[in-house]
């Protein structure tokens, strides 16, 4: 009784002040609409149309909780901002709330020096504490803290106003990601709401570029905040996001010049889309691999012999222009992503596949695998070489490609049956290691170390094939702790080594990132010769970025 | 009265027996809503993140008969909980969002269809072998036969795509506000008219068929006949004399088209982007959202339990033989 009576106090309070500003208002009221007409016709130079884009992931739900894993588009980068943001296809690292980070205290302690005179769009002046405040939330509220943060950050300090310190129980380098990459809210607002996780944010205030104009299920709408430090740098002055039901739908009003950019995958993108009109474009830049994953808890695959003569018996470059349309580059064998090339060790840099059916066969043999009277190789412990192939149904590029390994097995005596899963079942299976052969993503990170350690660490978090070793836990150490270029490239030789020796997972090609763009209102976009970030409207806050880089056509 | 008690009875056990099944349901699927969404971020969160979210979703290792009591009394105090895959947006807010779209889109649709098809069929059995007679069952059966997802992707890229009558996407246009306002009703109704005509179009031809064929049973009847002979006028032997009784089984096939309409048209929603409940419900069972999909399906039932119920009512007016169970007065 007493919270509502004093809420109901602030609220008239507040209507109050609300009046009272009004009546202030009213008498200078001349003076404002001359400031304002004149402000109007200084940005229209500046300024383009509003930009539009869209997303074939249905209707949108009224959701700008950066705590939230369902937050809208935006939500992360445009109004709540991190410190800093990690390009994914590029080494770049782009300051937001904070202008420099250095790691003292042997690599344990990252300091964050943060921006001075940074203003939250209701006018409250953003300082340390509403950092210290943003994490303190994470460490109370372990269900808001999806990255794990404060698992691995021991404490959070204030150094001085705009010094804050981060405090490591050991040095690690790659997680400074998530630590700087995490948006930052506002005190103020956030004391009073209780667990984070469970607040549907509808009114956000940020320190972001943008703010909420409207919202509907079908589209919402992003304006420029006037008040935002860097305003001169953004060109845009309004995003509209749209909502689509499905793929063709999206497809339809991308190819009809609706949409200025989508990230979705569209066959035969070339004439289907960039065909139609010298404005529209499409690049989709290579993102970690897609793997062939082994389960290594299977006696047969756990034999190295049958995982080189499957990988031997693999057409890649089938599998690249037949399944996958010939979208991304060739893959490296180690699988690191062409961004990280400068991490692969020189004698695995000019290393390519070729499919040997003879080496393929020779290899088995040689490890006494004979073949049965059905065609059907046996190994010399008289088990038959029968498995299945785990894929999420309706994943088409990735079923046909398991079709097309499949075929290849065949020609060296190795049966495999296609089983399409509804993607929970798949899911779970991979997670619980119950498989045979499965493909599957790597995940996606501003690091190769990150791909790699949740790969192949002992405690990797998206480690299916369950490889665990000395030598993997070890080089992964060593990188993690260093901020040293060579060393951590000498650990990646290491991991390098294992991925084209041990073969604990076989790569098969590059994931893509969908990305389609018009240039007819803006140029700035993205693209092959210029990779400064990753292009997709669905990666934040990279997609950020990309908008404060746009400039209009004119 | 008896019989009402009777129907009353049956629709809260078929209601209970559904509320139950929609509970166990998603919990058979393998995986966990917790896993499936992080493995959707693929590596953007950490696997710190599975626990992290399990307990925001409250999906705790309480056995499961204490979840199910839970469950029933969410239900009945109307807390319908928080969406998994849109967290943490309350179902209520999901719902009401989409389902009036549904219910406007496939529901005039369908009443149009009822109506236009039985017109249609009584005139058609009045008239056989007239020209219409020998023309539109087939026509509007080779529509329904066409794959509905097919038809409906070429009316959008004839009339939307190519010739730009009507719009491609949407409920509305995105300039306009939701509101009891006529720019906005117009934007609806232009916005529906092409996906409405692709519901009405490929439900068409069995209301058509189906009272076309019942008529013709009805009109070979002797009363109908004598009627005639006694010179009733046309108009009323057509309606009050045949069509009265032909009517009933369509009167059937009416409640369960009505109880469906609430399921939404996945499909038209999809090829159409209309903001409905059906393509809410696909994400959800992808997702395995179990209080979206326990909040839909609970919709569905109980619409699906009250437009039998009702029609269980009209159908002992209409047919006086159902409420005696066959005898020749009432009890």
């Amino acid at each position: 009784m007493k919270v509502v009576k004093s809420s109901s106090l602030i609220l008239s309070v507040l209507t109050m002040t609300a009046l009272l500003a009004g009546c202030g208002n009213s008498t200078g009221s001349s003076n404002n609409t001359t400031t304002g007409t004149n402000t109007a016709t200084t940005t229209s130079t500046g300024m383009g149309k509003p930009l539009v884009g869209g997303a074939p992931n249905g209707n949108w739900q009224e959701n700008f909780n950066p705590f939230s894993t369902a937050a809208l588009y935006g939500t992360n980068g445009l109004i709540y901002q991190p410190l800093f943001m990690f390009s994914t296809v590029s080494h770049d690292i782009y300051p937001a709330l904070g202008t420099k980070y250095q790691w003292i205290n042997n690599n344990k302690t990252l300091e964050v020096t943060l921006r001075q005179g940074v203003k939250w769009s209701d006018g409250q002046p953003f300082t340390a504490n509403d950092v210290l405040f943003t994490f303190n939330e994470l460490k109370k509220y372990p269900d808001a803290d999806t990255s794990g943060i404060m698992k691995v950050v021991t404490s959070v300090v204030k150094k001085s106003n705009y010094v804050v310190d981060f405090n490591f129980a050991a040095p690690n380098i790659p997680f400074q990601e998530y630590v700087l990459q995490a948006s930052i809210v506002p005190q103020h607002i956030w004391q009073n709401l209780g667990d984070p996780t469970k607040v549907n944010v509808t009114n956000p205030i940020g320190t972001g570029p943008y703010t909420l104009e409207s919202f509907t299920p079908q589209v919402f709408k992003l304006k420029l905040n006037p008040n935002f430090y860097d305003v001169k740098s953004y060109h845009v002055p309004e995003i509209d996001f749209n909502a689509y039901n499905s793929n063709q739908s999206a497809q339809l009003a991308l190819v009809s010049g609706q949409l200025d950019w989508a990230g979705m995958f569209i066959p035969n993108v070339q004439q289907v889309y960039a065909s139609k009109n010298p404005n529209f474009h499409y690049w989709f830049p290579a993102g970690s691999a897609i793997m062939l994953y082994p389960n290594l808890k299977n006696p047969i695959l756990a034999d190295l012999n049958v995982r080189k003569a499957i990988n031997l018996a693999i057409d890649r470059n089938q599998i690249a222009t037949q399944a996958e349309y010939g979208y991304v580059a060739p893959l490296n064998p180690t699988g690191v992503q062409p961004r990280d090339k400068n991490l692969i060790a020189p004698q695995y840099a000019n290393l390519t596949y070729k499919q040997n059916l003879t080496q393929a066969a020779q290899i088995l043999a040689n490890a006494g695998y004979k073949k049965g009277s059905d065609g059907i190789l046996v190994s010399p412990s008289g088990k038959k070489l029968s498995f299945t192939i785990q894929v999420v149904s309706g994943w088409s590029d990735w079923v046909q490609t398991c079709q097309l390994i499949s075929q290849d097995l065949a020609k060296i005596g190795i049966q495999v049956q296609v089983q399409q899963l509804q993607f929970g079942a798949y899911q779970s299976n991979l997670q619980n290691h119950n498989f045979d052969l499965a493909i599957g993503w790597t995940n996606t990170a501003a690091t190769s170390y990150k791909t790699f350690y949740d790969m192949l660490d002992t405690h990797g978090a998206w480690n299916p094939e369950g490889w665990s070793s000395p030598t993997t836990d070890a080089a992964f150490n060593l990188y993690k702790g260093t901020t040293d270029l060579n060393t951590q490239k000498q650990a990646m030789a290491t991991i390098e080594g294992v991925m084209i020796n041990q073969l604990p997972v076989m790569p098969l090609f590059y994931g893509e990132t969908w990305y389609e763009y018009s240039t007819k209102d803006y140029t700035g976009w993205p693209d092959a010769n210029h990779p400064y970030d990753s292009p997709a409207i669905f990666t934040w806050p990279s997609a950020a970025y990309v908008l404060s880089q746009l400039k209009p056509v004119n | 009265m008896r019989f009402i008690l009777n129907r009353l009875g049956f629709f809260f056990l078929s209601l209970w027996a559904a509320i139950t099944i929609n509970f166990i349901l998603p919990r058979l699927m393998p995986g966990n809503p917790a896993e499936i969404m992080f493995a959707k971020f693929q590596g953007q969160l950490s696997p710190a993140a599975i626990d992290a979210m399990k307990k925001a979703f409250g999906l705790t290792d309480k056995p499961m008969i204490i979840q199910y009591f839970e469950y029933l009394k969410g239900l009945l105090s109307g807390h319908w909980g928080l969406s998994f895959a849109n967290f943490p947006t309350p179902v209520i807010d999901i719902i009401r969002n989409s389902l009036p779209w549904t219910i406007a889109l496939v529901g005039l649709a369908t009443v149009f269809a009822v109506l236009i098809g039985t017109l249609a069929g009584i005139y058609i059995a009045w008239k056989r072998q007239g020209i219409l007679d020998n023309t539109l069952p087939i026509l509007t059966m080779a529509i329904q036969a066409l794959p509905y997802f097919w038809v409906a992707l070429l009316f959008l890229f004839i009339f939307g795509f190519k010739l730009n009558w009507f719009p491609m996407n949407h409920g509305y246009s995105s300039d306009l506000t939701s509101g009891f306002n006529w720019p906005f009703i117009a934007s609806a109704l232009y916005h529906g008219f092409l996906p409405g005509i692709t519901i009405l179009l490929g439900s068409l031809s069995g209301w058509l068929v189906g009272m076309r064929n019942n008529m013709i049973n009805t009109l070979g009847e002797d009363y109908v006949v004598f009627a005639e002979a006694k010179g009733v006028s046309s108009g009323r032997l057509m309606f009050t004399y045949a069509a009265r009784n032909a009517i009933l089984p369509q009167l059937t096939s009416f409640a369960i088209a009505i109880g469906n309409v609430v399921s939404g048209s996945i499909l038209t929603e999809q090829v159409f982007s209309y903001p409905g409940i059906g393509n809410q419900l696909t994400n959800a069972v992808l997702l395995e959202d179990y209080p979206l999909i326990q909040a839909s399906f609970l919709i569905i039932a109980v619409s699906v339990l009250v437009a039998n119920f009702i029609v269980d009512m009209l159908y002992s007016r209409l047919d006086p033989r159902v409420r005696t169970g066959g005898l020749a007065n009432e009890s």
